[in-house]
């Protein structure tokens, strides 16, 4: 693979990832994400 | 030479380490919750850290990758999680494994216990060809399927990596907050002990074996291990140099042979093969990068300085250039100077006092502040560039290296507009715009295209004398906002 083509694949993925963060943002998935960080998490810490 | 080679190997490994050390104390920078048994509640905990930091450390600062990804799947909301998949891509895409090299806090224990000097060290585990591709089987079983498929009668599901392996939790979450709980110490049961015995197990094991974790277990280093071909960051190989002599695969802890397979989905980006080759032949793609910067940046000086000693002065500027370069000067010293007052007094100090004497403010992450910092820093070098230009005017060979360094001070205003971002999107504020807030917040967006039409006009007009429009618009633009900075630095001292 041509380093051309290499860049032009990295910058693509980078482009998608960016999308499905704004996608998933607009789904209100970070909430999610918070409420569960913000709260001690009983399995992570192998009680409950 | 060998000895040399050895040395700067070591070296290398003792920066590596410090710099995950440190990674992780501003990762894990809440100390209150070291001391009060909790977590940190701010809302910086709706982004992730790239490595395995469990989010129920006490210090936390922001969530765990691996947590956020089975807390979405298990949620009876979503489906699938584009958000944490997609900040997951986006680190691969950016860092690939070098993550599980330089910003792993388990990886910096495996590390350490690997320092422990025994006898019988070896690289791999028997059955090591198949055994690599368990931390998969991991990933596709524990994280994805399980979290996602096996629903209570509620609807939610349970995060199976985090409960029943992850020793990265057990570690940092589990330790602190039972020894810290009493209330937790009382329900202590079978899990606890089933995770403090993997835990037990693969700090023994790093003793013999280097990282067996990160090359078996753990899900987020197959994930970014995907990405090694195609990161930002990468090894190369120079064939012409290379002689095979596989030096690189004996330095190498996860035991590959990196002249044959550069970018393995195993490589953590450790970056002792680099140090280990006689011939120089492995490189890496920012290395290359910090090389070129390197040279025209900083060395080109040092070259140029010696050159003017050697040989006859180069012929001095014409006039008109030189009165090009000495606007310029001014524009970015004066520019700098005010926008760097002015972070650090309504930025900095401000946020900094704020936050000492509101106790509401305590769990709020200084969003604003890593804003402010990048800010101040950015302005600083503008502010550092102005001088240069000024002090060299007349020598066109110094003001070509003026595009490099600006090149620095780009990627700090992008670092500083990016933590602009994140500031508004978790603290969900909006910034109003009144004079004072446009030059105050406005400045580094605007900074970007005058540093860049300051670069083009000194690059340009020195090498072939166009002078597009654009680059004038940009510069009076710039100019406005400058002059509007220092009013307001001005206005304010005078006042105070």
């Amino acid at each position: 693979m041509t380093p051309r083509k290499r860049n032009l694949i990295t910058f693509a993925l980078f482009v998608v990832s960016l999308v499905l963060i704004v996608t998933g943002t607009i789904l209100g998935e970070p909430e999610t994400v918070l409420n569960k960080a913000i709260n001690v998490c009983m399995e992570c810490i192998g009680i409950g | 030479m060998a000895n040399e080679r050895a040395e700067a190997q070591a070296k290398h490994t003792r920066i590596r380490n410090w710099f995950q050390a440190a990674w992780f104390a501003l990762t894990n920078g809440y100390a209150r919750g070291y001391t009060s048994g909790k977590i940190f509640t701010g809302n910086t905990k709706i982004l992730c850290v790239p490595g395995l930091n469990c989010y129920s450390c006490p210090g936390a600062l922001a969530a765990c990758p691996i947590g956020s990804l089975q807390a979405v799947l298990n949620s009876s909301a979503y489906k699938v999680s584009l958000y944490v998949f997609g900040l997951l891509s986006m680190f691969g895409v950016l860092f690939g494994r070098l993550v599980c090299g330089w910003m792993c806090p388990f990886g910096l224990v495996q590390d350490l216990f690997y320092k422990i000097k025994v006898g019988g060290k070896k690289k791999n585990l028997p059955g090591h060809k198949y055994l690599r591709y368990l931390r998969f089987v991991v990933l596709v079983v524990m994280v994805i399927a399980l979290p996602a498929l096996v629903i209570s009668e509620n609807g939610v599901g349970q995060p199976w990596f985090c409960e029943w392996i992850c020793p990265s939790g057990t570690l940092l979450g589990g330790i602190p907050l039972t020894l810290l709980n009493e209330s937790f110490r009382e329900i202590i049961g079978f899990r606890f002990f089933w995770k403090m015995f993997i835990l037990v197990a693969c700090c023994l094991g790093s003793i013999w074996y280097f990282r067996p974790f990160c090359k078996y277990l753990c899900p987020l280093g197959a994930i970014y291990g995907l990405f090694n071909p195609v990161s930002t960051y990468r090894l190369e190989i120079d064939p012409n140099k290379c002689i095979k002599c596989h030096a690189c695969q004996r330095a190498c802890g996860m035991d590959i042979a990196t002249f044959e397979t550069p970018n393995s989905i195993d490589c953590i980006r450790c970056g002792d093969c680099i140090k280990a080759c006689p011939k120089g032949a492995i490189t890496s793609t920012w290395g290359v990068t910090q090389q070129k910067i390197k040279s025209r940046c900083f060395i080109d000086d040092e070259a140029i300085a010696k050159a003017a000693v050697d040989q006859a002065p180069a012929a001095e500027l014409p006039k008109q250039e030189k009165i090009i370069a000495t606007i310029m000067g001014v524009l970015m010293t004066a520019g700098g100077a005010a926008s760097a007052f002015l972070g650090l007094r309504f930025g900095v100090y401000s946020d900094f006092r704020m936050r000492m004497s509101i106790e509401a403010l305590a769990n709020v992450m200084p969003g604003s502040f890593v804003y402010e910092c990048f800010k101040v820093l950015a302005s600083c070098i503008v502010f550092a560039t102005g001088i240069y230009v000024l002090r060299y005017r007349a020598d066109g060979e110094r003001l070509k290296t003026v595009s490099e360094k600006m090149r620095i001070a780009f990627l700090t205003y992008l670092l500083c507009i990016v933590s602009l971002v994140v500031s508004v999107f978790i603290n969900f504020t909006t910034i109003s715009l009144s004079t004072n807030n446009i030059v105050y917040n406005f400045f580094p967006l605007l900074g970007i295209p005058m540093l860049w039409a300051a670069s083009a006009a000194l690059r340009k007009r020195i090498q072939d004398g166009k002078f597009k429009a654009l680059t004038v618009v940009l510069l009076v633009l710039g100019a406005v906002v400058t002059i509007l900075a220092v009013i307001l630095a001005l206005a304010f001292i005078f006042t105070e």
